[in-house]
């Protein structure tokens, strides 16, 4: 590649992850906003219990939230690098290794994001009809709704592996992982 | 099929794939080796089904709860009163730092924020009395073990989804087996004496002991208002997790020590750490959805049951099994995977349930402080400044209390069955 077309293509690189970190900061925003109004609509609920006062559609919101969270979340996951991730055996195996495994998890998370938004379409169409109880001033929310976060993301993540084959491939530095703990333990 | 989805999987992680992929790319391939690879749709189909479930909405309030117990400040105040109450014994912090764990599991779910929190508090302490920092994190790691077994427990909980239990039932069976380890692991420090030359230090006067027992109980009943107004049928699981989290928040607010920045950490641990486990939940169960229609647990079985029909034999059998899978595969994914295809082996072999399910999480728990993969220790090397080799070496005479706890618990299904039996009535 020439040096002109090496420059280009790495402010193209740092546009692309730049417009990526900028919406992971939105998602993050997005994310914590789903989990907030869980905490408070079960907090009303249970607050309101003694007074015999109940809302209906609080619960069916709050697991309309819960799954926009978890799938809102899935590409902040990513772009943090907070998955649970093994690095003891390729880091033994030396730098050469682990430049390796860079383009293989990347190809891996091509592999499976790909296959995902492939079918996205067919899992849209089978969601049909509305949630009950998850209520809006134009009437019941459609059920596809909760598989567009799931999509978006990876989407997005999809993207952000793309990108960073594109930075391995003109030498720029994985991001440091800071792998997320045991979810169970 | 079920060979290429373990090993796929197994062979994934080593290769520093991150698990949710490793999980989702094995998935793939076992429906690509399978009569259904035409229809992969069924993978995100399962993975929304997975996720859309009621009964997991409680984990990640019961995340939060540990989260913002260490963001208010209350590990402080535990640590201080567990060290007013044994401090002084021998093995004086090492006991401590037991306690203090088996009381922060009262709130939290997760291990991952005992060692987190709880343990730089305990591993700073105990460094500064002249332990060595090997001993310290060792031993953090494993009483971090009674966190998701005292209830509540993001684990139980899940397992609870996994085998239609009540999480009501799950939590009463993994109080007294929690205990148990606690106590165990006591009982530990104590023999350790004989051999060790543990610092040493002073009674803290009754007064001082009181002062901190009113600091710290707050702390102390929290465990209570959660597991009471559970089994008071006053709230669901869901909601004693945020129960839960509101205590800590009005706590944090009266001690003036849960600041937003603080809050905002709190919620994006928790939502990151409910999407990882979500996103492993929704691949996994699609691969159980595949595992049950090649009827791979039917024949799993018959293959176990050629074997030996003795109960004893396959609890064994069941214990190394789940073990080894322990040491190389994290908690959640290795219960995932596990659940469907032991639980109909373990129903023909007559074992109850909740009995189960409470082997299971003590047994891949040990995994969170057994190499290569326990998480426990990569937390230590974090937290503790341990090197790796160093920690996972200290840890091994840990595993010696926690391995008898397991076999007792696995043999005499009374200890885990006795109180929900007793509480709820026998199923």
């Amino acid at each position: 590649m020439s040096g002109s077309g090496d420059g280009v293509c790495r402010r193209a690189v740092d546009t692309i992850d730049g417009a990526l970190g900028t919406l992971a900061r939105w998602f993050l925003v997005a994310a914590n906003a789903c989990l907030v109004l869980m905490l408070a609509g079960t907090a009303v609920t249970i607050v309101l219990r003694p007074f015999d006062v109940s809302y209906y559609w609080i619960w069916p919101w709050t697991m309309q939230f819960f799954v926009w969270m978890s799938f809102v979340g899935f590409f902040v996951v990513y772009r943090l690098g907070k998955d649970i991730a093994v690095d003891f055996v390729v880091m033994r195996l030396g730098s050469r290794a682990l430049g390796l495994s860079r383009w293989f998890v990347d190809l891996i998370i091509l592999l499976v994001m790909g296959t995902m938004l492939v079918q996205m379409p067919t899992i849209f169409e089978s969601q049909v009809g509305v949630i009950d109880g998850v209520v809006t001033p134009w009437g019941e929310m459609e059920r596809y709704t909760l598989s567009i976060p799931l999509a978006v993301s990876c989407a997005l993540i999809f993207v952000n592996a793309c990108v960073d084959l594109a930075k391995a491939w003109i030498g720029l530095p994985a991001p440091h992982p800071s792998h997320a703990h045991d979810p169970d333990s | 099929m079920a060979l290429v989805l373990f090993i796929g999987f197994i062979g994934l992680i080593l290769l520093r794939v991150p698990v949710s992929m490793a999980i989702g790319a094995a998935v793939l391939l076992a429906f690509l080796t399978s009569e259904f690879s035409d229809a992969l749709y069924i993978v995100p189909q399962q993975i929304l089904e997975g996720v859309n479930k009621p009964s997991l909405a409680a984990v990640p309030f019961f995340i939060m709860a540990g989260n913002l117990m260490n963001a208010v400040g209350m590990t402080d105040r535990i640590f201080n009163f567990a060290n007013a109450l044994v401090g002084h014994f021998k093995a004086g912090l090492a006991q401590v730092n037991v306690l203090s764990s088996m009381i922060f599991a009262g709130v939290s779910g997760a291990a991952v924020a005992d060692c987190a929190g709880l343990g730089a508090i305990e591993i700073k302490a105990m460094r500064d009395r002249g332990y060595s920092p090997d001993f310290a994190a060792a031993l953090t790691v494993c009483s971090a073990v009674v966190g998701p077994i005292i209830p509540p427990s993001i684990g139980l909980v899940i397992y609870a989804f996994l085998a239609q239990q009540s999480v009501e039932r799950m939590f009463l069976a993994g109080l007294v087996p929690g205990l148990i380890v606690g106590i165990s692991l006591m009982i530990f420090n104590r023999i350790l004496v004989v051999v060790h030359d543990f610092p040493t230090q002073a009674r803290v006067p009754m007064r001082e002991t009181l002062r901190r027992g009113v600091d710290g109980v707050l702390a102390l009943v929290a465990p209570g208002i959660i597991l009471g107004s559970i089994l008071g049928g006053i709230v669901t699981a869901t909601e004693a997790g945020v129960l839960a989290c509101m205590y800590c928040i009005v706590l944090g607010t009266c001690y003036r020590t849960l600041t937003p920045a603080r809050f905002w950490q709190a919620l994006t641990d928790t939502m990151l750490m409910t999407s990882v486990i979500m996103i492993i939940i929704g691949f996994s169960i699609a691969m159980g959805w595949l595992l049950a229609i090649e009827q791979v647990p039917a024949r799993l079985g018959e293959a176990i049951f050629s074997l030996t029909d003795s109960q004893g034999v396959f609890l064994a059998i069941m214990l190394v099994f789940v073990l080894l899978v322990g040491c190389v595969v994290e908690g959640v994914p290795a219960k995932l995977m596990l659940v469907p295809m032991l639980l109909p082996i373990t129903d023909s072999f007559g074992i109850d349930r909740v009995h189960f399910g409470i082997i299971l999480q003590l047994a891949l728990l040990i995994g969170i402080a057994t190499p290569p993969m326990g998480i426990g220790l990569y937390i230590m090397v974090e937290v503790g400044k341990v090197p790796f080799e160093r920690v996972a070496i200290a840890v091994l005479p840990f595993l010696i209390p926690l391995m008898v706890v397991l076999v007792m618990i696995t043999y005499m299904p009374s200890l885990t069955l006795w109180l929900p039996d007793l509480v709820l009535g026998p199923e």
